[in-house]
């Protein structure tokens, strides 16, 4: 997804009350009841919509959602199709890293990051990646104004991290752009390419060359998220 | 552009309305109400009765009069009439023809579009069962908004400071709580929450089950199974509740209820407010889950909220209005007529809709998260609830066995972890997915909300482009098909129930005729001129006697004809 606060034409740094104003704005000029029949309307306020959804949740610290706890996660890679063996046509594997992270991390550390003062550096959002909360790490990138080779390199990790694979490549070969000879970037760009080799070798990109990106570095992800479940404090 | 009117489609009751001179105006149906009841009977004679006229003869045709049916939105319910099916959308088409038809008389135009209002809390299913009655209806249903939301809308249209409301929504059959933020014309849903199954008719029924028990113990007759006796019971157990809102205790009298072994029994008991709260005080306290959830899904506490609107007539039982001020720490305000408030609303909706209000914009939310079932039987959700709509959203997922040659794609609606607790909404299948070992294929599934509150799911393989998507057509719902069957149906209603009245007109209008001829006769065998008396009988003798004769034929056009007859023949007396 693009940059939510670009939707919105807001600065990441933006209180909660320049969130609602800017968006409101939009609404007005966007709706679809004051744009009756005008599709790209609609579809314009969708992408509002959608924008304005992610900020409030990461703003929020991750939704108020109670949903089920860790084991689930665990359940649905380690066990794929378990429950549905009998039935050729089922199962659907679950492969948004966002949600699983976002209620781990979201949850369990969302409130901290209001007691934070001063103005979010590269080196916090490092920081969290470390940690693998790669929510919080996106929540304090997006606040910073100077984007530099370093700032979309964590950016494609973030990224990665929550699931969104196209953002991530994007910002991994921007990284790579501004700072070629940064031997770090260009490693992380080429995992994500690596994986996607194949794919592509397989012919029809159309346009998602990305989106196998990483099937090591995604199963890096998930030795670290098990890790965590070894490690989680309760 | 022709006038769009708002209806509040109610379960005990329905409201329409329309902007004029730029202002939300009430318009009053043909019986000079400004509310309709949401009842319609099929009389034994086959005529179709809607509203007042359909509630009047409930008690003596129980079978045939259907009330409620709002609760059997989105279900696969059918009643049966006369060897003939109905559906509940069709059934509430009945009321929202009425409710057209009165708009028409008044605005003396044809009205074609109309926003209806729905609970908040209704799923996909009835939503779009909604829409199919007023299609029915011959309405083009140009946007389905949430009743609380319009309420608020009602409230806040003139206001200029900003404001957070909470929205308590108790009606005949369903309960909706509303947080929302009021601020220059824009009114934005924060979070709402309900239940689609909570409102004034299960008040009644715990009054009705009360009265039941009573007279089992007492004279050891049980009335559940007798229709008349039950319908009866509700009508009383209804006007009780209501008398408990402003007195402490009421009577029910309900003589010659039933009998046994030959004699006649009647029922007489008084209820005090106390012994009605007791019966009822497991509903009232069902509203409180609700309440605390939005304000939680809003992060609002209780000082943050700067009115608190009670909506629906539910809400004139004291203790609801007690419960709303212990959890919200606020009176219910007074300034906003319950019944009347959901149906401005839509009014002034609809006004917005073809711009003749202006600055006014409405923001409303999905009430339920909206997502797939996934491997283990999990419901991973794609849409959370409280999401602004309408809105577009995609996630990639993947296959859970080697080789897997289709997914299918199980839509589901609802908070539960687990699939099987939810609302299952439709399936789909994605087929002809390349072989490939678990968890290489990418599958996006988008959810796309419409404005109003209508899903649609797609999915799409990535790799190979071949794609599926489905409006969500749950399987109690019609098909086109039988939504264009419903509609030529719902007009040979409408044609069916003009010539009844045109019928009953024109038998009126023949009998009065004959009685002015026996008139004339009378007077002019008083005057005494015998050559004035033979020249009356004469000329209206043959007219007289097929204007009696065309009475028992039934046929209208016989009628019509020996109506002009004996009116020529009138003529010069008169």
């Amino acid at each position: 997804m693009d940059d939510p606060y670009k939707i919105l034409g807001i600065s990441p740094s933006a209180t909660e009350e320049e969130v609602t104003r800017a968006y409101r704005r939009l609404a007005k000029k966007y709706h679809p009841d004051l744009n009756p029949g005008n599709e790209a309307a609609t579809q314009k306020m969708s992408q509002i919509n959608a924008a304005y959804e992610q900020i409030k949740t990461q703003k929020t610290g991750g939704s108020s959602y109670e949903r089920p706890d860790g084991s689930y996660g665990q359940q649905r890679y380690n066990q794929p199709g378990g429950g549905r063996g009998d039935d050729p046509f089922g199962g659907f594997d679950f492969r948004g890293f966002e949600d699983i992270f976002g209620d781990i991390f979201g949850q369990g550390w969302g409130q901290q990051e209001h007691g934070q003062s001063g103005s979010p550096t590269l080196g916090q959002a490092r920081l969290y990646i470390q940690a693998w909360r790669y929510q919080n790490a996106l929540y304090v990138l997006y606040q910073i104004q100077q984007r530099n080779a370093e700032w979309y390199y964590l950016s494609a990790i973030a990224n990665a991290g929550t699931g969104n694979r196209i953002t991530a490549l994007h910002h991994a070969k921007t990284a790579v752009r501004l700072e070629p000879g940064n031997a770090e970037y260009r490693q992380l760009l080429n995992q994500f390419q690596q994986s996607s080799y194949k794919y592509q070798q397989t012919g029809q990109s159309q346009g998602f060359d990305m989106q196998r990106m990483g099937c090591c570095f995604l199963q890096l992800m998930l030795a670290q998220l098990f890790c965590l479940y070894c490690c989680r404090p309760c | 552009m022709g006038k769009i009117i708002g209806i509040d489609l109610g379960t005990t009751n329905s409201c329409v309305a329309v902007m004029e001179g730029g202002k939300p105006v009430i318009i009053p149906n043909a019986e000079g109400a400004r509310t309709t009841p949401s009842v319609v009977a099929f009389s034994q004679s086959g005529e179709r009765l809607v509203g007042q006229v359909a509630l009047r003869q409930a008690a003596a045709n129980p079978d045939r009069t259907i009330s409620s049916i709002k609760r059997e939105m989105g279900t696969a319910y059918k009643v049966k009439i006369d060897g003939k099916s109905f559906t509940s959308p069709e059934i509430s088409a009945m009321i929202l023809g009425k409710l057209k038809k009165d708009a028409e008389a008044y605005l003396g135009e044809a009205v074609t579009e109309a926003v209806i209002t729905v609970p908040a809390y209704f799923t996909d299913a009835q939503r779009q069962a909604t829409k199919d009655a007023g299609t029915i209806a011959g309405l083009e249903v140009r946007r389905i908004i949430n009743e609380p939301t319009a309420a608020a809308v009602a409230y806040g249209v003139d206001k200029e400071e900003s404001q957070k409301v909470l929205v308590f929504d108790l009606g005949g059959g369903t309960f909706d709580v509303s947080v929302l933020d009021i601020q220059d014309g824009v009114i934005e849903v924060l979070a709402t929450a309900g239940n689609n199954r909570l409102g004034g008719d299960d008040f009644d029924a715990c009054i009705v089950d009360w009265l039941l028990a009573g007279f089992n113990k007492e004279h050891g007759v049980n009335m559940a199974n007798q229709p008349a006796v039950m319908q009866r019971l509700k009508e009383a157990a209804e006007q009780a509740k209501k008398d408990l809102s402003v007195a402490e205790t009421t009577t029910i009298n309900l003589p010659f209820l039933t009998e046994a072994r030959g004699n006649p029994l009647h029922l007489d008991i008084s209820l005090t407010r106390s012994k009605f709260n007791a019966l009822t005080a497991h509903l009232v306290e069902a509203t409180a889950g609700p309440v605390q959830q939005t304000m939680e899904d809003a992060h609002i506490s209780q000082k943050d909220l700067g009115k608190v609107l009670l909506v629906g007539g539910s809400t004139r039982v004291p203790a609801v209005q007690e419960k709303v001020k212990s959890i919200t720490g606020k009176e219910g305000f007074k300034g906003i007529n319950p019944d009347e408030c959901v149906v401005i609303g839509a009014a002034l909706q609809g006004g917005v809709l073809i711009g003749a209000v202006s600055g006014l914009l409405l923001l409303d939310v999905t009430p339920l998260s909206l997502g797939i079932e996934t491997v283990g039987g999990v419901c991973t959700h794609v849409i959370e609830r409280n999401t602004t709509i309408p809105i577009s959203k995609s996630q990639v997922f993947t296959t859970a066995a080697n080789f897997q040659p289709a997914v299918e794609i199980h839509v589901l609606q609802g908070e539960r972890p687990m699939a099987n607790q939810n609302k299952t909404l439709g399936k789909f299948k994605l087929k002809g997915i390349q072989r490939a070992l678990r968890g290489v294929p990418q599958i996006e599934v988008t959810f796309t909300i419409d404005a109003n509150g209508i899903v649609n799911v797609g999915a799409k393989d990535l790799k190979t482009g071949k794609a599926q998507e489905i409006t969500i057509e749950a399987s109690s719902n019609m098909s086109d098909a039988d939504i264009q069957k419903a509609i030529r149906d719902a007009r040979q209603y409408a044609v069916e129930d003009d010539k009844f009245r045109q019928e009953t007109e024109v038998h009126g209008r023949l009998q009065r005729l004959l009685a002015q001829a026996a008139e004339v006769e009378r007077r002019t065998a008083q005057s005494k001129d015998r050559q004035a008396y033979k020249g009356v009988k004469e000329a209206l003798k043959e007219p007289v006697k097929a204007a009696k004769k065309a009475l028992g034929s039934k046929n209208i056009n016989t009628m019509i004809s020996a109506c002009e007859a004996l009116e020529a023949n009138l003529r010069p007396y008169s």
